[in-house]
């Protein structure tokens, strides 16, 4: 069964047209990785994907089901999206924002209880954030921040979880290290991870499927094995970009 | 959390002080007991007259403008996700304005003037509704642009107004602008509002603290938020008309009273929106008691008072910091 698939799908931005009949599907167990130039359309892609935006033509599917059939607080049971930027005008502590996620969990009159608290503790320790519970969110560094909105999605516990440059403000153990386990999370319990990368070698490292948007709008798909080339990766990134293979892992260097 | 569900039974007590006060205040001070002794109907009668007829009505029209106020500021600056948005920056008041203005104008007051005022504030809320809706985009931004452009339209008639009206009819005119509730009593359909708004806003809390964190952040953690910006957008509108046309434009109170309880206790919308009822309530009686007595026998315009009041103690809790940084 696929969770998330879409079906002849075009997305138009500011007249740009990306895609145009794009077949996926994404299948329990995947972690795709979206890759593309600056501009080329990878969170307009996300956002169409997560149903934030309708898409020009085609259809998508959430569990085999059409997404317009969903309402909004069953999708957000079932699929999250890490957004690129999160701002916050007005004041919140840091366990306040990691307990949103709990929000499309509970009944319009419900509050959040101590099961609830435990599951944001639990995420903002993964986050190795534990211990920052009652600090404002507005004293928290990038890299804070960014995982801190990872512990909201970890809250959320979707199925489907789409990552719009997840590793942004990270260190590189923070990069390696969140990406393992939601990586590890997914394959365990079935769910799929879509994620737009600019760093390829985290893609080769985590990724079984890529998606590439070329500056054409072009896109190619499939398994990351096959795609992940230098020849491919050039022609998107318009640089030279070569393959290495070290430790028994590949690695793509620019040029 | 303890300093959360404390909050609510302190501010209750606080605006009971505040009825007291304003209750006690004025012309004539009248002692506690006396206060008590004419609400449970017993007393001997001009002060009982005084309080009952005069003192009561006028403290709480006071108390439920302040709510209204304080409820209306809270959801304008969800909507608008701006901290310095009022329920007067889309330009409700300055309709009002305009209706109250040429009512007194053409001689009318009382009923007249409120019902000019109310059908100003809800022309001016279409108005604004219909340009920024006008082709889909309906962001916070586009939004607040339309509100303050529309709302500096209607400063400009008000100002024209102004120039052309005879001189026996401006003070009145400048007290009403300031907020004035000299004239009032609140009647009954204010508070029905005050209530349904407090519950309407109260019950769609806890989307309101998602849609504090961008329009997509809420859509994305399953919020409706289309419909969720209309309704507030009009719950607002509709709670700043009533406010407007029983006092005039009160400023201060709108703005800074949610900024007061955030900074207390926090942005959660369960607690701040039956908060800023209750303080905004509290700030007005208070300050409208005090525009009664400082230089009586005359009386100040309430809206001085507020502002008098409210900017040194929000600067105050502003410098303490909000309660988060205290570890």
């Amino acid at each position: 069964m696929s969770l998330l698939a879409a079906h002849g799908l075009r997305v138009d931005i500011g007249g740009k047209r990306i895609g145009g009949d794009l077949e996926l599907t994404v299948t329990p167990g995947e972690s795709w990785a979206v890759l593309g130039a600056n501009g080329a359309g990878k969170t307009t892609l996300l956002y169409t994907l997560a149903g934030l935006r309708s898409p020009a033509a085609g259809t998508i599917l959430l569990e085999g089901h059409p997404l317009r059939s969903w309402s909004r607080r069953a999708i957000a049971r079932r699929l999250g999206i890490l957004l690129q930027d999160s701002d916050d005008p007005f004041p919140a502590t840091v366990l306040e924002t990691a307990l949103i996620g709990r929000h499309p969990h509970l009944g319009p009159w419900q509050w959040e209880g101590p099961e609830d608290t435990r599951r944001a503790r639990d995420a903002l320790a993964e986050v190795e954030l534990d211990g920052f519970e009652q600090r404002g969110v507005d004293t928290l560094s990038g890299g804070e921040r960014r995982r801190l909105a990872l512990a909201a999605l970890l809250v959320q516990d979707p199925k489907v979880a789409l990552l719009d440059e997840p590793t942004n403000h990270l260190d590189l153990h923070h990069q390696i290290r969140l990406l393992g386990k939601l990586h590890d999370h997914a394959r365990a319990r079935g769910g799929a991870l879509v994620m737009a990368l600019h760093d390829v070698n985290l893609a080769a490292r985590f990724c079984d499927h890529a998606l590439m948007i070329f500056a054409d709008g072009e896109i190619l798909h499939g398994p990351a094995d096959q795609l992940l080339r230098a020849d491919y990766l050039t022609c998107l990134y318009h640089h030279p970009i070569e393959e290495v293979v070290g430790n028994g892992q590949r690695a793509f260097l620019p040029a | 959390m303890a300093r959360a569900t404390l909050l609510l039974p302190v501010l209750a007590l606080l605006a009971l002080a505040c009825l007291v006060l304003a209750l006690g205040a004025g012309s004539a001070p009248v002692s506690p007991t006396t206060i008590w002794e004419a609400l449970i109907g017993q007393g001997e009668g001009t002060h009982r007259r005084i309080i009952l007829e005069i003192r009561l009505p006028r403290a709480l029209a006071a108390f439920v403008v302040g709510g209204l106020l304080g409820l209306a500021g809270a959801l304008m600056q969800v909507l608008l996700r701006n901290p310095l948005a009022d329920p007067y920056v889309l330009g409700v008041s300055g309709g009002a304005a305009v209706g109250a203005l040429l009512s007194m104008l053409a001689g009318l007051a009382g009923f007249w003037l409120s019902l000019n005022a109310f059908v100003g504030a809800i022309g001016s809320m279409l108005l604004v509704f219909a340009i920024a809706h006008g082709r889909g985009g309906w962001t916070p931004t586009r939004l607040l642009l339309t509100g303050v452009v529309v709302a500096a339209g209607w400063g400009a008639v008000i100002s024209f107004l102004l120039a052309v009206s005879p001189e026996r009819e401006l003070r009145g005119m400048l007290f009403w602008l300031m907020g004035d509730l000299a004239h009032t009593r609140g009647p009954g359909w204010t508070w029905l509002a005050l209530v349904v708004g407090l519950l309407f806003a109260f019950a769609l809390a806890r989307p309101l603290n998602l849609l504090a964190r961008g329009d997509l952040q809420a859509q994305a953690l399953g919020v409706a938020v289309g419909p969720l910006r209309l309704a507030i957008y009009f719950a607002a509108s509709l709670l700043t008309a009533a406010a407007v046309t029983v006092g005039g434009t009160i400023g201060f109170v709108g703005l800074v009273i949610p900024h007061m309880i955030r900074l207390i206790a926090g942005a959660d919308h369960r607690l701040l929106v039956p908060a800023a009822v209750l303080l905004g309530g509290s700030l007005l009686t208070a300050a409208d008691a005090l525009a009664r007595v400082i230089i009586a026998p005359q009386q100040l315009p309430v809206g001085v008072i507020t502002a008098l009041i409210g900017v040194p103690i929000f600067l105050v809790l502003l410098h303490r910091g909000p309660r988060r940084h205290q570890r």
